[in-house]
């Protein structure tokens, strides 16, 4: 499922100033790339992530998905279209606290109607594979940072999602557990063949990527197409 | 999301906050009890006052008289005056809903007993239809076709004797009808003949009292009493006398197989030409002024229900704000809107369903303390035709139980939309 993205643009007003967060951006994203998008804070990353996972409307400009214009959609088809393609990851985990480990992974099941037996099952099989196995039914508080955002992971990848947005996900962890953290990412893309859109201040995690995307100032400078075929290989070489 | 999923996370939603739920459901609990016993205070009301209607008289009975007339119109219009004759009588007969018919020969006569007289009303009436009208004898039998001039009396009937040589008339002077021989003495219109000679009859029984005109009044078969009265006229020099035309029966009652019913033969009886009363009549008059009491007492409770969903609103919109990051995720991960929406309906809703079963329990309770406190203070046993005080028919409780879950509903409902509307990043960058 590629992603075409055309002159996006996203002026917020504060008071009465107008931040451009987004400029005008053009990029295309082939379907099972791993795009990386790299930039300094605040140089627009997250919004552009925001606007093509549909969290919010940009100023002007086209994002398609399956030839499909998302920035066409109203609230109610958006949420239809997440639910049915879209996986997130997110910096700070946002995990719902009162669910187990097991819940908060089969809760996207959930709201695809998904029977309990059926979401269970593929829940306790992720959460296995992200190497919680002995922790599925601890709640978040009582997990460590990195096996919340392995829960996350899990939650962002259960089920049959064809895009994964990942907002530094690896933000608010060591860099060992980040090293950690992003092989699993890039384990379960490259296994599930999904597309995965990954945004990162840090440059070192770039280098798995099928692509990046500089960005600064709300503008791409620069986008570097990588061979994508020895990406994982390549990425156990350097770690073990 | 199913439904049965959507069920499970909003009970548990609620579980997780035991005490504000509590709170929520209690201000619940306390509306919908007090428009419970408000309302059974209203309904026992009621029913005391219907008792009490159906013990002065047939609720479905209609009685019918002639047209009412002037006295300067009678001369010019008798012809076109509605007689309440036996053509009526098959009128009335065919009417829809009617069960019975009795025409009633009203006449007033004078019985002797020995020394002792009274005068009292004779009303003749078909023996055929007398248990229909509620017709209950006390002592001996309903008078019967077979045996000649036979009657029943009212219960009170016996009291009314006096001795017309006695100064002191009404004295003690009960008289055993049952034993007596009695003769009558039928009054005519003008004079009455004093020489006639009474003609014999006999009781057949007395009717058990009743709290009404029956008790004051005597029954034969109607035929028998028209014979008399057709003899003494044959029997009178005024034989060329004009005879006018006029109603053969003084009166009719009418039984309707459905109180409901009374009021449509009432008017068809009416739009016919002849006047019908009944004590359903009345009833309508008081039914109005129980309703204004009983939307009184509603509106009482009624009130405390609507403090008890303002709660609920104010619940729910906390809740948002408590939830406000919870549902900006779980929007992100795939909820739909209607996800959103009903997930807080149904939380309002079960806080008012749940409110309106505990509500149900203890105006159960209620109502049996008043009625046992004001059992106590009617001095132990209710007797005298006042029960509870209190009353909850099962409609009742059905209806207080919905009732509260619909207020659970519509209290919810602006806070699910204002949460279906949050927006995401928003919801999910709060702390
Ligand atoms: N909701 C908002 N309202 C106003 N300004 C915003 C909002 N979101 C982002 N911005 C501004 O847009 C710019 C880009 O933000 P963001 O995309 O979050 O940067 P990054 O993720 O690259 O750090 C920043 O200058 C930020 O202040
Ligand atoms: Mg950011």
């Amino acid at each position: 499922m590629s992603i075409v993205i055309k002159d996006l643009k996203k002026y917020y007003k504060v008071g009465d100033q107008v931040v451009k967060a987004l400029r005008g951006v053009d990029l295309e994203i082939k379907k099972g790339e791993i795009c990386c998008i790299l930039g300094t804070s605040g140089s627009g990353k997250s919004t552009m992530l925001n606007l093509m996972a549909g969290l919010e409307k940009p100023t002007k400009g086209e994002i398609l998905i399956k030839n499909q214009d998302i920035t066409k959609m109203n609230e109610k088809e958006l949420a239809k279209f997440r639910q049915k393609n879209v996986g997130f990851v997110f910096q700070s985990y946002n995990l719902l606290n009162a669910l187990t480990a097991l819940e908060n992974v089969a809760l996207p099941l959930t709201f695809c109607e998904i029977p309990k037996k059926i979401r269970e099952k593929e829940s306790y099989k992720i959460l296995s594979k992200v190497g919680l196995k002995t922790h599925v039914l601890h709640k978040p508080m009582q997990l460590s940072g990195g096996q919340r955002q392995r829960v996350g992971i899990a939650r962002a990848f259960v089920g049959t999602p064809e895009i994964v947005f990942a907002d530094e996900p690896t933000g608010n962890l060591d860099s060992k557990t980040s090293e950690e953290i992003m092989k699993l990412i890039l384990e379960i893309t490259a296994e599930k063949n999904l597309t995965l859109i990954m945004v990162t201040h840090n440059r070192d995690l770039a280098r798995y990527a099928d692509k990046v995307v500089y960005i600064l100032d709300g503008e791409i400078k620069k986008v570097e197409n990588r061979n994508s075929e020895n990406d994982i290989r390549r990425y156990e070489d350097e770690t073990i | 999301m199913t439904n049965r999923d959507l069920m499970v996370m909003g009970l548990s939603n609620l579980k997780r906050r035991k005490m504000r739920t509590f709170l929520t459901v209690l201000g619940v609990v306390i509306g919908a009890a007090s428009i419970i016993v408000m309302l059974s205070l209203g309904i026992g009301m009621n029913r005391n006052f219907m008792k009490n209607m159906e013990s002065m008289g047939s609720l479905n009975v209609i009685d019918v008289s002639p047209e009412y007339q002037r006295y300067e119109e009678q001369s010019s219009t008798t012809s076109d005056k509605k007689l309440l004759d036996d053509e009526a009588i098959e009128k009335f007969k065919n009417l829809e809903d009617v069960d019975a018919v009795m025409p009633i020969l009203d006449k007033y006569v004078t019985i002797k007993a020995g020394r002792l007289e009274s005068s009292i009303r004779l009303l003749g009436i078909d023996l055929e239809v007398m248990e229909e009208f509620d017709f209950k004898v006390g002592e001996g039998t309903l008078p019967t076709q077979l045996a000649n001039n036979e009657i029943v009396f009212g219960a009170h009937i016996s009291e009314q004797f006096y001795d017309p040589k006695s100064r002191n008339g009404f004295g003690n002077n009960k008289v055993d009808l049952m034993k007596e021989s009695l003769k009558l003495f039928p009054e005519m219109r003008g004079n009455s003949d004093q020489r006639q000679r009474g003609i014999n009859i006999k009781a057949s029984g007395i009717l058990e009292p009743d709290q009404g005109e029956k008790d004051w009044s005597a029954y034969m078969d109607i035929n028998s009493l028209e014979k008399i009265y057709e003899d003494i006229e044959r029997k009178s020099e005024d034989r060329s006398r004009r005879k006018e035309k006029e109603d053969k029966y003084q009166s009719v009652k009418i039984k309707v197989n459905d109180i409901d019913k009374v009021a449509d033969v009432s008017k068809k009886i009416n739009d016919m030409g002849y006047r019908a009363w009944s004590l359903n009549d009345m009833l309508d008059g008081m039914k109005k002024t129980y309703a204004g009491i009983q939307a009184i007492l509603g509106g009482i409770g009624g009130v405390s229900l609507f403090v008890a969903a303002i709660g609920i609103t104010n619940t729910m919109v906390m809740s948002i704000y408590e939830r406000t990051k919870e549902i900006g995720i779980m929007k992100v991960i795939g909820a739909e809107l209607k996800d959103i929406k009903k997930l807080f309906l149904f939380e309002a809703a079960m806080i008012g369903c749940l409110g309106g079963i505990v509500g149900m329990v203890i105006s159960f309770l209620i109502s049996q303390i008043i009625n046992k406190v004001a059992a106590s203070f009617m001095g132990g046993g209710m007797g005298m035709g006042i029960e509870e005080i209190s009353y909850i028919p099962v409609w009742l409780y059905l209806s207080a139980l919905g009732f509260s879950t619909f207020v659970g509903v519509l209290a919810g409902y602006y806070p699910a939309v204002k949460a279906m509307k949050l927006s995401v990043l928003e919801a999910i960058r709060t702390e």
